[in-house]
């Protein structure tokens, strides 16, 4: 059984779609590429996905059930799980709190606080700060610890590297590897295609909210994502 | 000493103030939903008071105040439930004070045609005459009671609202809807909880104040009043903002009037004024705790 599979998935935003028939599918245990230049749509597929977008069509199927009608608080307890784009962090909370309240849903599992530290050790002496004192890379590893404190079996990261700097970038992704070894699947929503597409097993190109390609990761050339990516 | 003395009942009565509107000040904080009917629900605890005293002579009315707290918890969860979550997220930001001010009207005539339009009174017993004194200073018992308990109040919010999970709820709510959502907290349900806190402290506010002055169906709207002066002088949603706020306002009245006996609480709207003039932005920030 698919961890996740979107089928004929269309969104509107009133009277303009935004999203054309997507089907996508992630297995248990892989890492999803989602690419695509600006407006492509891939913050609203991830968005529809959560539960934050209630006008779309098609089904969207998470381990095996039905969850396009679901909102968004009752899909995050099943275990799915949006880093969001831009990070969102609660400014009136601390940065332990912040983490604390991603475990709201109360889903067991082997992340806490304790091993969020773990993961991000620079964290852990900082937790009584408010966010708008971290950087934005800090910003990013604690909306990523946030997420994980829910246990989701499937985290959606959003623009995860956006204006970021690239070493900032290479450590939050140097943190999947020990998030994919607790059993937790991953979409990856990037701009930079090579990037992605290394750090992924199946990339999903999305093009004026279609999907223009898909393939395992390693077989796809860049020409071919390049193509897909500009449509030119 | 008669300064003192306006000093230290006019804090007492502040305190009072404090609470009328630190329920109207939490709502706002979280759902940034005025509640214009915030007021009547003030004046229906002391109709509350008024009648279940009169089922249990000699009680003192103190004792009332918990289980009307816990009634007024119901309904606010209630009404929020079922009236007011309908426009929290209306993209019109008429849509609340239009349903919150129909709601006011309605409930005043409610109570108009259930009670009349007598001033009553919600007596204290031997409570209300006794005072200790402290040098030549006099402080009633009752007052000094009410500033007890809005302090009381206040602490307890800021612990529940800065040190427990749900408090954390509360302010990622507050902060942020839709994020909050992707946490699993379900908003409806937050701003249920936090209506019930709201209108158990109009009711608390509501007893605390008719063992001290008289009302009818319509002082729902000085009520009210009072309320918006205490929480924008202190700062919009700022608790500690709030009793500050209520403070000031409780000396300027008590000042005022022993100037001038007939003056009512036109005192309190004067230094209401002058701090929107010189303060527009209130006396402390504008953040939640």
């Amino acid at each position: 059984m698919k961890l996740l599979e979107a089928r004929g998935l269309s969104v509107f935003y009133g009277d303009l779609q935004a999203l054309f028939d997507i089907a996508v599918a992630v297995e248990p245990g892989q890492t999803v590429a989602l690419i695509g230049a600006n407006g492509a749509g891939k913050t609203t597929f991830l968005k529809s996905i959560a539960g934050l977008i209630a006008s779309k069509r098609g089904s969207i199927a998470f381990e095996g059930a039905e969850i396009g009608a679901l909102p968004a608080e009752q899909i995050a307890r099943l275990g799915l799980t949006l880093v969001p784009e831009g990070r969102l962090l609660f400014q009136n909370l601390t940065i332990e709190e912040n983490l604390l309240i991603g475990a709201y849903t109360g889903r067991k599992g082997y992340w806490n606080l304790g091993r969020v530290y773990e993961l991000f050790p620079a964290m852990a002496a900082r937790g009584r700060e408010m966010p708008f004192v971290l950087s934005g890379g800090e910003q990013q590893m604690v909306a990523i610890g946030r997420a994980l404190m829910a246990n989701p079996r499937l985290l959606l990261a959003d623009e995860i590297s956006q204006g970021l700097a690239p070493v900032v970038v290479d450590q939050i992704y140097k943190s999947f590897p020990a998030i994919r070894a607790e059993g937790t699947s991953i979409i990856i929503v990037e701009q930079e295609v090579r990037r992605a597409a290394a750090a992924s097993d199946y990339t999903y190109c999305l093009l004026k909210g279609r999907v223009t390609l898909e393939g395992r990761s390693k077989d796809l050339s860049f020409d071919q994502l390049s193509h897909a990516y500009f449509g030119a | 000493m008669v300064w003192l003395d306006l000093l230290i009942n006019g804090i007492c009565l502040g305190g009072l103030y404090g609470v009328l509107g630190v329920g109207l000040a939490l709502v706002i904080g979280v759902m940034r939903f005025v509640n214009i009917s915030h007021g009547e629900f003030i004046v229906m605890a002391s109709f509350l008071g008024v009648y279940v005293s009169a089922l249990l002579p000699g009680l003192n009315p103190l004792w009332l105040l918990v289980p009307v707290a816990v009634v007024f918890f119901f309904v606010g969860y209630g009404v929020q439930a079922v009236l007011f979550n309908r426009v929290v997220t209306a993209p019109d930001f008429l849509a609340p004070i239009l349903l919150t001010f129909g709601f006011s009207i309605v409930l005043q005539n409610v109570m108009f045609e259930s009670f009349g339009t007598d001033v009553r009174a919600l007596t204290a017993g031997g409570l209300a005459r006794q005072s200790i004194a402290i040098g030549s200073v006099s402080i009633g018992v009752l007052p000094l009671i009410t500033l007890a308990l809005a302090i009381l109040f206040f602490v307890v919010l800021q612990l529940v609202i800065a040190r427990t999970g749900f408090g954390r709820a509360i302010r990622a709510t507050a902060d942020n809807r839709d994020v909050a959502r992707l946490m699993g907290i379900k908003p409806t349900r937050i701003f249920n909880i936090t209506m019930g806190f709201a209108l158990a402290l109009a009711a608390v506010a509501g007893l605390l104040l008719a063992m001290r002055a008289t009302f009818t169906p319509f002082s729902g709207l000085s009520n009210l009043l009072v309320a918006f002066e205490v929480i924008v002088i202190g700062g919009f949603g700022s608790f500690w903002g709030a009793l500050l706020g209520g403070f000031l306002l409780g000396v300027a009245q008590l000042v005022g009037l022993y100037f001038d006996p007939d003056a009512g609480i036109f005192y309190v709207h004067l230094a209401f004024f002058a701090v929107v003039l010189f303060r527009p932005q209130g006396l402390m920030g504008i953040k939640l705790p």
